[in-house]
């Protein structure tokens, strides 16, 4: 009889300790608000385009632009990975900011949104952090995981072959709840692949001529600072318009290379959805020093200010390639390059492709959204 | 000194005495390291990061509990003793020969899956009555299975500390099937022969089927083998068919033990099934307590600490380390100490040249898996010796030989690694 009791103590202590925990998790379900913009036309759910993903944690807003004047298309995804924070914050900054006056723009900022409402274990992430802005007020942001939430689909299966043709097998099984390994996605998939086939249907719909998928990289990644372009039959004239923008970035004194799609990279933006869509197709990777093995401890100094001895220290001593800054890697650094990085590449390609002309302002040059900071660009909520 | 570090030494410190000096169980002495490690790291009682950790392995988890389930259908159903009978009666003349194919089915499952515990309570449970029938004493037979679910963790295709490293710098998981293949075949082969041979000479069939039950075989025949068949056939299908029902390994492991119910003698399933899981549950617990302790030490920035570490030691240092502090880092993880040394050791070697970095990084793995045989967790140590009916204790001594070989062979291999590549 002791031990029965002593056994109901245990199992009730447990379940306190875990519904306490429970509330934190369950919090990362609240969205990030995103401040009015007038120019903004009309917020769609991706569930428009992939019937599959109504009703689900997957299905997510695509905020339109559309400034009535004939142009171009162009698509941009933000939180393809909920732990590359920069890209999430970039696609929010520039819905908030953006005045379109030929084309349209798409803007996507929680790609993965299930990715979002979980941490990845072992990893010790933060799952949010703070930006204070310039009236004062803060708004906060989360961290996600760059899976899909195993709570929305699991478990992950021992062996899968996409769309493209890659292989999902021992280490890369879970890969089946990343977005960016199942495009160009099926329209009755696991969730996931729901996600892919809707950004593709959207492309395809909408006739997407420029698509751009915003990540970052650990240090120890190889492809930093670098945009990644789609191979496909007209791949000359997209590495033309890529090359344009790095050269423009040079220019501005900002490290920028671009190189083709890996004949390997079956399953990612730039590669599957490049090969199976007309829309041009770019992925830019910045440095996020809070992603790798090699970081401290978890905090906002890392994560809002990139700040991280250890990977300068490892990049001194010979065995990080990446030239780490020794004051860090600001998140508003990282910010203002990737915006930076869309507005040239609209740019070049409305120069290669005067008729179908994408042009747009708001975004701020790089070195305006460096100095007056993120508090500056990001907008108070009411 | 770096706040890390203390973090570190009070984790440690922590969990120690908990262990040692106060005897708790490994499981809840690493939940206080944990505790210490958030507490000094200024983290408070981090109750998000506590849970995250502790659910880290749950389908590691979930799989152990489902094929703990399948092992008791099997020998409760007499299955296992029926296999006993037909692998002893017919290859009893060939003892090197025999003791090398059980070497292969012990490695089996550990291939498929990338774990050995999967491996021990799988197939090592098969073959520990085989090992003890021909004479081989207890702690060696358990010592025998447990280095052979560590060869299988280790041996192709699927090792998961390689990928985890090869994930750590960038490097595809490809190419790595020759290089895991010289380390762990020659490796496992020398283990069963140099614990095994001297036992099995010149064995008597006669005496060897007085200790057999051959009756329960004969009784029920060929579906007595049924749920063994079902659960190789459908682990294999799984992973090399996509158009295979993915079902999962877990529930592929309660579907055999559910058929098992029926092929052979009839036994209190819900009885047996209760015992099992009390052994299987403090296994489980201290994968739980390693998740959460290894979430604080990233946390805390005690993970970074160690690695840079690592990375400032001079190459000798850096090889000395992948053949102790490695292996020895397994009595917290080894898929831990892959991803926490493993990476910035192999960094550190790539960037002296004139070396394989595919090759380096599958000896980096084979050392990392041969930590699974490090008390006071010692996964593969710990239920190998279950399954003999032994402590761990005296089975880890047995080790000791094939262990060091291992090292060895892992440390020539590495450090000729172009020879190899």
């Amino acid at each position: 009889m002791k031990e029965y009791w002593k056994n109901i103590v245990v199992l009730l202590i447990a379940l306190l300790f875990a519904v306490l925990a429970s509330i934190d998790f369950i919090s990362m379900q609240v969205q990030e608000k995103i401040a009015p913009n007038q120019n903004l036309t009309e917020v769609k759910m991706l569930s428009c385009y992939s019937p599959g993903l109504k009703g689900t944690d997957s299905d997510t807003e695509v905020y339109v632009f559309d400034s009535g004047n004939p142009g171009g298309t162009m698509l941009i995804l933000g939180g393809t990975h909920p732990n590359e924070s920069a890209g999430m914050v970039s696609a929010i900054a520039t819905i908030e900011n953006l005045e379109v006056e030929r084309g349209r723009v798409f803007i996507i900022p929680w790609t993965n949104k299930s990715g979002f409402t979980h941490t990845s274990p072992l990893d010790g992430m933060q799952d949010r952090f703070s930006i204070t802005l310039s009236d004062g007020s803060i708004r906060t942001f989360r961290v996600g995981n760059r899976l899909t939430n195993p709570v929305d689909q699991w478990p992950d299966r021992t062996y899968y072959e996409g769309t493209s043709g890659r292989k999902l097998i021992g280490s890369e099984s879970p890969e089946i709840r990343n977005v960016n390994r199942l495009y160009y996605g099926k329209e009755n998939g696991v969730l996931t692949e729901r996600v892919c086939y809707g950004i593709y249907n959207l492309i395809n719909a909408e006739g997407v001529d420029l698509t751009m998928d915003m990540h970052e990289g650990s240090p120890e990644f190889l492809y930093l600072d670098c945009t990644m372009v789609n191979q496909k039959a007209d791949n000359e004239k997209a590495m033309s318009i890529a090359s344009s923008m790095a050269l423009s970035m040079q220019l501005d004194g900002l490290d920028m290379r671009t190189e083709y799609s890996g004949k390997s990279s079956y399953g990612l933006s730039h590669r599957s959805l490049g090969d199976n869509t007309a829309s041009m197709m770019t992925l830019m990777e910045t440095y996020n020093p809070s992603m790798g093995p090699l970081h401290g401890k978890m905090d906002d100094d890392l994560i809002v200010n990139g700040n991280e001895p250890n990977y300068y220290q490892a990049h001194n001593e010979g065995y990080i390639y990446f030239d780490v800054p020794e004051n860090g890697y600001p998140l508003a650094e990282r910010v203002a390059r990737h915006l930076t990085c869309i507005s040239y590449l609209a740019q070049s390609y409305s120069e290669a492709n005067p008729h179908d002309a994408i042009v747009f302002e708001g975004l701020g040059s790089y070195d305006d959204i460096v100095e007056k900071g993120l508090g500056n660009l990001l907008k108070p909520i009411d | 000194m770096d706040i890390e570090l203390i973090c570190l030494l009070a984790m440690l410190g922590v969990f120690l005495l908990s262990n040692l000096l106060l005897k708790l169980p490994v499981s809840i002495s690493m939940v206080l390291g944990a505790l210490a490690g958030a507490i000094v790291g200024g983290e408070g009682i981090p109750l998000r990061h506590l849970f995250e950790g502790t659910f880290t392995y749950v389908d590691t988890m979930l799989i152990i509990s489902s094929a703990m389930l399948f092992m008791t259908v099997i020998q409760e159903s007499g299955a296992l003793e029926a296999l006993n009978s037909v692998i002893v009666t017919h290859f009893y003349k060939y003892p090197a020969l025999m003791l090398i194919m059980l070497m292969l089915v012990i490695m089996f499952p550990g291939m498929i899956t990338g774990s050995s515990t999967a491996a021990v309570l799988s197939a090592g449970a098969l073959v520990a009555p085989v090992l003890l029938l021909i004479g081989i004493p207890k702690e060696k037979a358990g010592a025998i299975i447990a280095i052979g679910s560590i060869m299988g963790m280790a041996a192709p295709p699927i090792n998961i500390p390689a990928m985890l490293i090869g994930g750590g710098v960038d490097m595809p998981y490809i190419g790595f099937d020759g290089p895991l293949l010289l380390l762990t075949i020659p490796c496992a082969v020398f283990s069963i022969l140099f614990l095994g041979l001297k036992h099995c000479r010149n064995l008597d069939i006669e005496k060897l089927e007085s200790g057999l039950d051959l009756e329960v075989g004969k009784k029920y025949g060929f579906k007595l083998y049924i749920p063994i068949l079902a659960l190789f056939v459908l682990l294999i299908a799984s992973k090399a068919f996509p158009a295979f029902p993915q079902i999962g390994t877990c529930l592929i492991f309660l579907v055999c033990a559910f058929i098992g119910l029926f092929t052979g003698r009839k036994f209190n399933f819900w009885e047996k099934a209760l015992k099992a899981m009390d052994t299987t549950i403090p296994v489980l617990a201290k994968l739980m307590g390693v998740g959460m302790f290894i979430q604080i030490m990233t946390l805390v920035g005690a993970r970074g600490w160690i690695v840079v570490s690592c990375l400032s030691l001079g190459i000798a240092a850096v090889y000395i380390a992948s053949f102790t502090v490695m292996p020895a880092f397994g009595a917290i993880s080894s898929y831990g100490a892959a991803s926490v040394l493993g990476v910035p050791f192999l960094l550190v070697m790539i960037q002296q040249g004139r070396c394989s970095d595919i090759v380096v990084a599958s000896c980096l793995s084979f050392l990392c898996c041969l930590g699974d045989l490090m008390p006071p967790t010692a996964l593969a140590g710990n239920y190998a010796a279950q399954i003999v009916g032994l402590k761990y204790k005296p089975v880890l001594i047995h080790c000791i030989v094939p262990f060091v070989v291992c090292i060895a062979v892992g440390l020539a291999v590495m450090l000729n690694s172009l020879t190899f590549a």
